[in-house]
């Protein structure tokens, strides 16, 4: 498949995937934007169109990889929006989620007390969902853009920068989905009867696309960010 | 069960990316890790507990890799551009359904995928396995409990996870409750 370019219609786009409208509203794009093309809508909304296209290409093409000129982005950018769907997953897509959940066990009809504790499964891993968020707020974004400050003012590291790296943060970066196929699974394959069949249709496809999503945020990290912070501390190492 | 994290170490960024994108198309879960060099590469395998390189021999060749080598738990799989005439290498013109039995054959040897198939439902002895983890006890509690070696605990953990697909201990937990092995005042999640 072609990647989409800045002479793309942003409908065909959305045509071909339609979870880019979940992706796109983060930026402040909703429906109605009738037969613009990326680039104009960039224009208008004020976004570099570059980054966009990196986000919207990435999220439709999972060997989508930037190439090099395209790859010139700030890394504050690409935090702003990382930062973003952590808004959209906390403020957003957890809540509706558990209150789906809550409905679900909550039900008087039909009754079926056991249900309850995938409430408490739900609670234990938007806990650890959230934990994993906020330690990224708080220790990964804010080295990401000093590092990045740094690099381009030419200045070198100095004390707790050094404590932490890259390397610490792949380390760390792992199975925060492990929790959520465990949901996924169980209520596939072990929710016992009875229970509401529509509502655990419905809680699934919201768990699918939260996965999706969390799977994207993550590559994004992976392939893209990581890569280009790593460059910038060896770059910094040697200047000694 | 830890996830498989394999490191990619040749000179070629092609080939590098190659197998990282034929790996990632196996779907493995596998996590990847690119390196170009024997320094920065012994770093990576010690920080991140790497348990599968797999190196193009021309990189191989090189007498700083024995540096490398000296983990025993630690697998190799060369990458072979002549030809791949022992089980340690494989050749580069590999196609896609022979990479991932290769890579099955050598994380887990002597395993038969096939005769794992049909198996349905938990034996008596896993149930209580998964009685005794859903109470929040350990794998040396539950050898001492059950009279087992703590290698047959972690044998039937295995199969629980494989057979139930569920990863995690809340997630077993769960699964205990909704099934009745366990009541809901019993467990905690």
């Amino acid at each position: 498949m072609k990647p989409f370019d800045s002479k793309t219609k942003l409908a065909e786009a959305v045509f071909q995937d339609f979870n880019l409208l979940r992706v796109i509203s983060r930026f402040g794009i909703f429906p109605g934007f009738g037969d613009k093309t990326i680039g104009e809508i960039c224009k208008k909304k004020e976004i570099d169109p570059v980054f966009f296209l990196i986000i919207v290409n990435s999220f439709t093409n999972k060997r989508y990889f930037p190439s090099h000129e395209l790859a010139d982005f700030s890394l504050s950018q690409m935090v702003s929006y990382l930062q973003k769907t952590h808004t959209y997953y906390l403020d957003f897509q957890l809540p509706l989620i558990g209150d789906m959940i809550d409905n679900l066990c909550n039900n008087r009809n039909p009754e079926n007390k056991k249900l309850m504790v995938m409430k408490q499964f739900f609670s234990a891993y938007r806990k650890e969902l959230t934990d994993h968020i906020n330690r990224e707020e708080k220790i990964t974004f804010p080295y990401v853009l000093r590092i990045e400050q740094i690099f381009s003012n030419s200045e070198s590291i100095q004390g707790k920068e050094s404590d932490y790296d890259m390397l610490t943060y792949e380390k760390e970066h792992d199975n925060v989905e492990e929790k959520l196929i465990d949901l996924k699974n169980i209520m596939i394959k072990y929710l016992p009867e009875p229970f509401d069949h529509e509502m655990v249709i419905r809680i699934l496809t919201e768990l699918s696309w939260l996965e999706k999503d969390l799977n994207e945020h993550s590559r994004i990290e992976d392939t893209i960010m990581i890569p280009r912070v790593k460059i910038m501390e060896v770059g910094i190492r040697k200047r000694f | 069960m830890s996830q498989l994290k394999i490191l990619v170490l040749s000179l070629s960024n092609i080939i590098r990316l190659g197998i990282q994108q034929s790996l990632s198309d196996l779907n493995i879960g596998a996590k990847v890790y690119l390196s170009s060099e024997i320094d920065s590469a012994k770093d990576i395998i010690e920080k991140l507990k790497i348990s599968l390189i797999i190196v193009d021999e021309n990189i191989a060749s090189a007498n700083e890799f024995e540096k490398l080598t000296t983990n025993p738990d630690l697998k190799i799989l060369y990458l072979s551009f002549r030809s791949a005439d022992i089980f340690e290498k494989m050749h580069i013109n590999i196609n896609q359904k022979e990479l991932g039995e290769k890579l099955r054959e050598y994380i887990n040897p002597g395993k038969d995928i096939k005769n794992q198939e049909g198996e349905k439902g938990l034996s008596k002895r896993e149930n209580e396995v998964v009685r005794m983890l859903s109470l929040g006890a350990g794998n040396k509690e539950i050898a001492q409990k059950l009279h087992l070696s703590l290698h047959t605990v972690l044998t039937h953990r295995k199969n629980i996870i494989r057979k139930l697909g569920i990863k995690t201990t809340s997630g077993i937990t769960v699964y205990a409750i909704l099934n009745g092995i366990i009541t809901i005042e019993e467990a905690t999640i």
